[in-house]
């Protein structure tokens, strides 16, 4: 039996999807960078572009930046507001009058940050922002150097000495509730000192004290602070409120400061949201001092959660969610779609689209706690480039190095991912994506310039596929398919597809809105362009 | 008795002082109306100040809003186009992977000065119709160039215009420095867009939500736009006052030049 073999080559090319809702961007320069431009014809100081960039106006020198003495950049200080701006090149500092030093991280003396106690509240600051802030509140500069991090500054603020500070006005013993260094410096009447005694622990209501200051049934919130407080009749805040201590029912509530710890409702779970009678509210459970309906004064616990969100979840105050348009993962992102990050804060949600063309996405996660779930997401970077370059499992799936999933449809790169014997592949003319094995693919794929048909094609060619059918002939008829034969089928071109809409906005889809196209994709059977109608594609399309 | 002559006594000089009371009363109502002209013209002068400084305060809130909405910039040079306003960028790079380069370090002075230019015209504006106004009203008025200064406080922004201003019309008004009080967020808004550029410029990003805790009347929203720009709207709930400023830093290139099979 005399045997002829055929050789067919079947090629399939998949191009960008026309018509992906891809968002039209302006092309960008991808030219090298020659020259530093003092000021750009754009307006931008000091940056390494191309010399046609550059506003005559200004210095140019064919140097990087950072060699030049003019656009070095440094630390920017402003001697006004004591405030220290990073990475400015000098001559950007000096046009706007700034103290400018060569250490572009502001580790200098001038931006050194201490504690900046401003009443009972605190700043982590340098300390000539602690002397305007405190000029600015009139108050004495108390800046601590010695105190080297924020909360350690904030824990310094909390736990100064509060109380009582009485003293003599219009003839009357009267009061103001306040911190002990406080008391002493800022007890002022017509710029006179005035002569002032410091009860530590006391409230301004108690009856021994015996000042004009006595208690009410009114409540009050306080900037900084989360909580509901009684109010005296000095304007003064109490203890926390609680409807079961009004004066009247608990003298006692009104005479020294109750701990939040021994306060009503302090082991809410919720944080009295809502509740009528306490005002032990806590932020970082989802409540707030705000108006409300109270049993004494209009203030209670407000609720900073969010309800029924764009997805339809309720989410605690300060939990973010990712938000994705159709299926996402495993190649299966439409084209024209983006991620999205939602923030519930202050009982506001707030959405924050990751980078567009799918080159930031967003991942989310669960912290799990006593008191339930709290979901955090971020829009983290793509890192989609080098996984076809990857050509076994474990590096595949490595999420520490990269974003990719290990594509087991019997498809791969012909130099890659699972690489099976194409025995005589190297000399026969075969390229592209070759069948069995598998291969390593991205996870998200990322979207497609429009506008820019190089990258398009550079992209989504990596997608095309030449591949060898061996055919034997019979001498008595008929034929007979040896090698490659799913080639021929139209399964095949499907799997090819999947792999295509994984390397990017490429082959055949339906994008974000939901319009479908078939001309991101070519079949050629001996140089024959094939149909690709129903059966092939239609499972591709939205229902 | 004689306590009773003394009651008697005392109650009759109560009479005469409530007369002589009422007729000093009568009499300053009186000289009033005859000169109600005059009582006129102390009343509208500072009525007319009053206008003055409600044109300078409008034309302050439309600076402030254009200012708010683009960078801090009366005419941006480098900005982003965001939703069709010119968005500039306050800490920028072309190059791709490298952190920002800061453009306004001194962001309030900058604010200030740019305030400061587009106010200057729209005061002499201002107090030239306050002029005109006043001369048809029969005024003698006669003011020198005014002088300006803009100063963003927190919760303020103090406009002082010192110009020898002098109304005479019977009586003579004269003012030498008319300040100007405006309510606004901007100061706080400006810091915050500071405490943003730096992050940017070292990490090439800042998470909003630090800014949202520490300040519960403060919204931020970061916006990823294509090419690596971030748009950054900082908004008071309070006030309503948005800033809104662009960042490019740190930008990981999008398309498939990488690629490397």
């Amino acid at each position: 039996m005399r045997i002829n073999r055929l050789k067919i080559y079947i090629i399939l090319s998949f191009f960008i999807l026309l018509n992906a809702n891809i968002f039209i961007i302006s092309s960008q320069e991808t030219s090298s960078f020659n020259v530093c431009c003092e000021k750009t014809n754009n307006g931008a100081w000091c940056q390494n572009t191309l010399e046609d960039n550059c506003d005559p106006g200004y210095r140019k020198t064919p140097t990087s930046c950072e060699a030049t003495s003019f656009c070095k950049l440094g630390c920017c200080f402003d001697s006004d507001e004591g405030i220290c701006m990073e990475n400015t090149p000098e001559r950007v500092c000096d046009v706007n009058a700034g103290t400018w030093s060569d250490n572009p991280s502001c580790n200098i003396a001038q931006c050194t940050l201490g504690c900046c106690i401003l009443g009972d509240q605190a700043s982590f600051v340098t300390l000539t922002r602690c002397k305007k802030l405190s000029a600015l509140y009139g108050l004495e500069t108390n800046f601590r150097n010695d105190i080297r991090d924020e909360v350690s500054c904030i824990l310094t603020a909390n736990f100064q000495d509060k109380g009582a500070c009485i003293y003599e006005s219009e003839g009357q013993k009267t009061c103001k509730f306040t911190t002990r260094a406080e008391c002493a410096n800022s007890i002022q009447i017509n710029n006179t000192q005035q002569d002032v005694e410091f009860f530590k622990d006391h409230l301004c209501s108690d009856d021994e004290l015996a000042t004009n200051c006595g208690p009410t049934t009114e409540t009050i919130c306080i900037p900084g602070n989360n909580e509901v407080y009684f109010k005296d009749t000095c304007g003064n805040p109490a203890n926390i409120y609680d409807a079961s201590k009004i004066y009247s029912k608990d003298p006692n509530y009104w005479k020294m400061i109750v701990p939040k710890s021994n306060t009503c409702g302090a082991n809410s779970a919720n944080g009295n949201i809502n509740s009528k009678d306490c005002g032990n509210c806590d932020y970082f459970k989802g409540s707030i001092c705000g108006k409300g309906d109270a049993t004494y004064g209009d203030l209670i616990c407000k609720d900073l959660n969010c309800y029924s969100t764009s997805n339809g979840n309720d989410y605690k105050n300060g939990e973010s969610w990712c938000l994705l348009q159709g299926e996402s993962g495993n190649g299966q992102d439409a084209p024209g779609s983006r991620h999205f990050r939602h923030i519930c804060i202050n009982g506001e949600e707030i959405i924050e689209p990751c980078a567009d063309l799918r080159n930031e996405i967003c991942i989310e996660d669960s912290i799990s706690s006593s008191d339930g779930d709290f979901t955090e997401a971020a829009c983290l970077i793509n890192r989609w480039e080098d996984c076809i370059n990857q050509d076994n499992e474990e590096d595949c799936l490595n999420i520490d190095r990269r974003d990719c999933y290990w594509s087991k449809d019997k498809l791969h790169f012909a130099t890659t991912g699972g690489k099976v014997d194409l025995g005589g592949e190297a000399n026969s003319g075969v390229s592209g994506v070759q069948i069995g094995g598998a291969a390593c693919l991205p996870n998200i794929p990322p979207g497609i310039k429009f506008s820019i048909d190089d990258e398009s094609n550079q992209i989504c060619s990596l997608g095309n596929s030449k591949i060898e059918v061996t055919i034997e002939k019979r001498l008595i008829g008929g034929e007979k398919c040896k090698t490659n034969c799913e080639a021929l089928t139209p399964a095949w071109v499907g799997r090819m597809n999947n792999l295509c809409n994984s390397l990017g906005d490429c082959g055949s889809k339906a994008n974000v809105v939901g319009r479908f196209t078939n001309k991101g994709i070519e079949w050629k059977i001996d140089g024959k362009k094939q149909k690709i109608n129903a059966g092939i594609l239609n499972s591709l399309r939205p229902e | 008795m004689n306590s009773k002559k003394g009651c008697i006594g005392n109650k009759k000089s109560q009479v005469s002082i409530f007369i002589i009371i009422s007729l000093i009363i009568l009499i300053i109502l009186i000289l009033l109306f005859i000169n109600r002209n005059q009582f006129n013209t102390i009343f509208d002068s500072s009525t007319g100040i009053e206008q003055f400084k409600d044109c300078v305060d409008s034309s302050l809130l439309e600076g402030i809003e254009i200012i708010e909405a683009q960078g801090g910039s009366i005419e941006p040079e480098n900005y982003y186009l965001y939703n069709g306003t010119k968005v500039e960028y306050l800490c920028y790079t072309e190059e791709d992977y490298v952190g920002c380069v800061m453009q306004k370090p001194l962001l309030k002075q900058d604010i200030e000065n740019e305030l400061k230019e587009y106010m200057n015209p729209r005061v002499k504006n201002c107090l030239t119709s306050f002029e005109y106004s006043l001369i048809n009203e029969g005024y003698e008025v006669s003011a020198s160039e005014p002088n300006l200064t803009l100063e963003i406080v927190p919760q303020n922004i103090i406009i002082t215009i010192s110009s020898d201003l002098t109304i005479e019309k019977d009586i003579a008004s004269s003012y030498k420095n008319i300040k100007i009080d405006h309510t606004s967020e901007l100061y706080k808004l400006i810091m915050i867009a500071n405490s943003i550029s730096n992050w940017e410029a070292r990490y090439g990003y800042s998470e909003p939500m630090n800014y949202m805790i520490y300040d519960h009347n403060l919204i931020v929203e970061k916006k990823a736009r294509d090419e690596g720009t971030r748009i950054y709207i900082i908004s008071d709930k309070i006030t309503g006052e948005r800033f809104m400023f662009a960042s490019r830093s740190r930008v990981i290139p999008i398309g498939g030049e990488r690629y490397e099979n």
